[in-house]
């Protein structure tokens, strides 16, 4: 049984995975894996598939994150912990894409499958799923929604939440105030609260094309 | 034991190599990739490629067709037809003196065997006739019809034996061999009465052995008390005696499953210091026993030194054998046979090792081992 499969980090991020795969129809088997140092592990356990086709594409999404004090996190470094497993795979490795939006697809010196990789929100910046889920509401009452969300952020008494993750907190809140309130991530597509077909979600939807 | 495990040139095997072996062994992998040629391969190995092994081989597999068809017409086979090419990758004989099958360990590669194809000719000597190989065969001046072709089996420089392809394959049957392993083997179909007879009767004579055997089959059915050979001369019959009201029925009444485990047993309890060889190891088992089962191969093994091989193409096969080895202390492998999708590979079967550290990361993401 050849398969195709997409890494992604927790629970939460596969149910909205799952969600996107199944509405454009793709074929693959999403992987879910407990944190992103784990990855290279994964990455390393799955070579040996990748050698003899038992996967056929392999792909991986996950959280550029911010650069913390200790030096954890960001783009580079999630670029350098992610790619560098891959080229001692023997997978060539150019540089991170100049633009945004523009998901890497790399290929293997000795024809091994393709292993793409895209790095939330636009696999150029610091930042996470919500950043691009952010970026992608539409609908004249979401957006006004998401903006009191925010402003709301502004006028708190008090916040527990690091900076870096204002974004996350601002989605939440906005996904809390829905006509089903609460709902995961994964309402963003079967509610229909994004847009799917706006040049951002386009990017990322192609990417996974190009690949599976 | 094996530490490692190289064959080239042999049946389906460009060239396969497994780096590490443990003392329990399992392959798992689509069919026609080669678990059961890899099991030959080390049946080959353990009788030092003896020309009693290769022609049984031959024979078992129905390769001999050519020449049955030719003896009823009387004509000689030419080489290119001799049943003995289907040994060799690709189903024919490599060019004269070329690199042919290969089989042993990774390293020393001393101590692989090798089997190549080369012309020998009975020359005169004062000492009188004497089968010597050619190495010219082009320069040589007696024409070749005097020459025959003959698969040399050598080991470190050393000729070890030969087969001399114009004999009938069934002449080699009974020839005498040194052995370098012990090895039993539980193929795909049952064993023979005989065969059953000769291994019981081994066991028998040791009690502590015979117990084993009850308490296997009791894996399957706790009332079983133990079991017992009746009749002679090629009809034996093992009979179950229940421990309820001495009731008693024919092993065989209880299913493919219930034979193939004693003949596992069987095999097993034989198999000291040797090898154990175990084809299609779920053959009629169901996935509930298989556990059991794997941890009593395991302990018997590491009490009597044996090395355990075995194939599966099920999945409940490679979820039993992963449960049994996680408690197990043994050193305990699975492999699965793939065709590399590598370019410079060009498609030939490796061994992808399942080491138990990549196997937790890998049942995290339940990835499907089968492939």
């Amino acid at each position: 049984m050849n398969s195709s499969k997409l890494i992604v980090e927790g629970q939460t991020d596969t149910l909205f995975f799952e969600a996107l795969i199944q509405k454009e129809k793709l074929s693959v088997k999403i992987e879910p894996h407990h944190g992103i140092t784990k990855i290279p592990d994964l990455l390393t356990a799955y070579f040996d598939d990748l050698q003899d086709g038992a996967i056929q594409r392999l792909g991986i999404v996950a959280d550029a994150d911010h650069t913390t004090p200790k030096g954890q996190g960001g783009f580079n470094k999630r670029w350098q912990l992610l790619t560098k497993p891959l080229r001692e795979m023997g997978y060539e490795i150019s540089a991170p894409p100049s633009q945004k939006y523009a998901g890497s697809i790399f290929t293997h010196t000795e024809g091994l499958p393709l292993v793409g990789l895209w790095l939330m929100p636009d696999h150029q910046s610091d930042g996470m799923l919500e950043d691009l889920i952010k970026q992608t509401v539409y609908g004249d009452q979401q957006l006004t929604l998401l903006q009191t969300a925010t402003t709301c952020l502004e006028q708190l008494p008090v916040t527990l939440f690091q900076p870096y993750h204002h974004t996350k907190a601002t989605i939440y809140s906005w996904l809390a105030w829905q006509t089903r309130p609460g709902q995961a991530l994964v309402s963003t597509i079967n509610a229909d609260l994004i847009n799917l077909h706006s040049q951002e979600m386009q990017a990322f939807i192609k990417w996974l094309r190009d690949l599976f | 034991m094996l530490n490692s495990l190289y064959i080239k040139n042999f049946r389906l095997f460009q060239e396969l190599q497994i780096e590490r072996l443990g003392r329990i062994n399992l392959f798992v992998g689509k069919n026609n990739l080669g678990k059961s040629c890899l099991l030959e391969a080390l049946r080959i190995y353990a009788e030092n490629a003896s020309p009693k092994v290769l022609a049984e081989l031959i024979l078992e597999r129905g390769e001999n067709w050519e020449f049955e068809m030719r003896q009823y017409h009387n004509h000689s086979l030419p080489d290119s037809d001799n049943p003995l090419r289907y040994l060799f990758y690709g189903y024919h004989f490599p060019q004269l003196g070329e690199e042919g099958i290969e089989i042993g360990p990774v390293q020393p590669i001393q101590e692989r065997l090798k089997l190549r194809l080369q012309t020998y000719q009975m020359i005169e000597t004062k000492e009188g006739q004497r089968f010597t190989r050619i190495d010219q065969p082009h320069q040589s001046t007696p024409p070749l019809e005097e020459t025959e072709s003959v698969i040399e089996i050598e080991e470190n420089g050393e000729i070890k034996s030969l087969i001399r392809l114009n004999k009938d394959l069934k002449t080699y049957l009974t020839k005498r061999h040194q052995t370098r392993l012990n090895v039993q083997r539980v193929p795909t179909q049952p064993l023979t009465p005989d065969k059953v007879a000769v291994l019981w009767d081994n066991i028998n004579v040791q009690p502590t052995l015979r117990k084993t055997v009850f308490q296997g089959l009791q894996l399957i059915d706790e009332k079983i008390q133990e079991l017992v050979l009746v009749g002679r001369n090629g009809n034996i019959t093992p009979i179950l005696i229940y421990n309820d009201h001495d009731q008693r029925l024919p092993l065989s009444s209880l299913g493919d499953g219930m034979t193939h485990l004693f003949h596992i047993l069987l095999a097993l309890l034989n198999a000291r210091d040797g090898l154990l060889l175990i084809d299609e190891f779920e053959n009629g088992l169901h996935y509930t026993v298989q556990p059991p089962l794997w941890n009593l191969i395991f302990k018997l093994a590491n009490e009597l030194n044996v090395q355990v091989f075995a194939t599966t193409h099920s999945w409940d096969g490679v979820t039993a054998f992963e449960q049994a080895a996680q408690h197990s202390d043994e050193e305990v492998m699975l492999f699965r046979l793939g065709r590399s999708v590598r370019k410079s590979d060009n498609g030939k079967v490796i061994a992808i090792d399942y080491a138990y550290g990549k196997l937790q990361a890998v049942t995290e993401a339940k990835l499907e081992v089968r492939g």
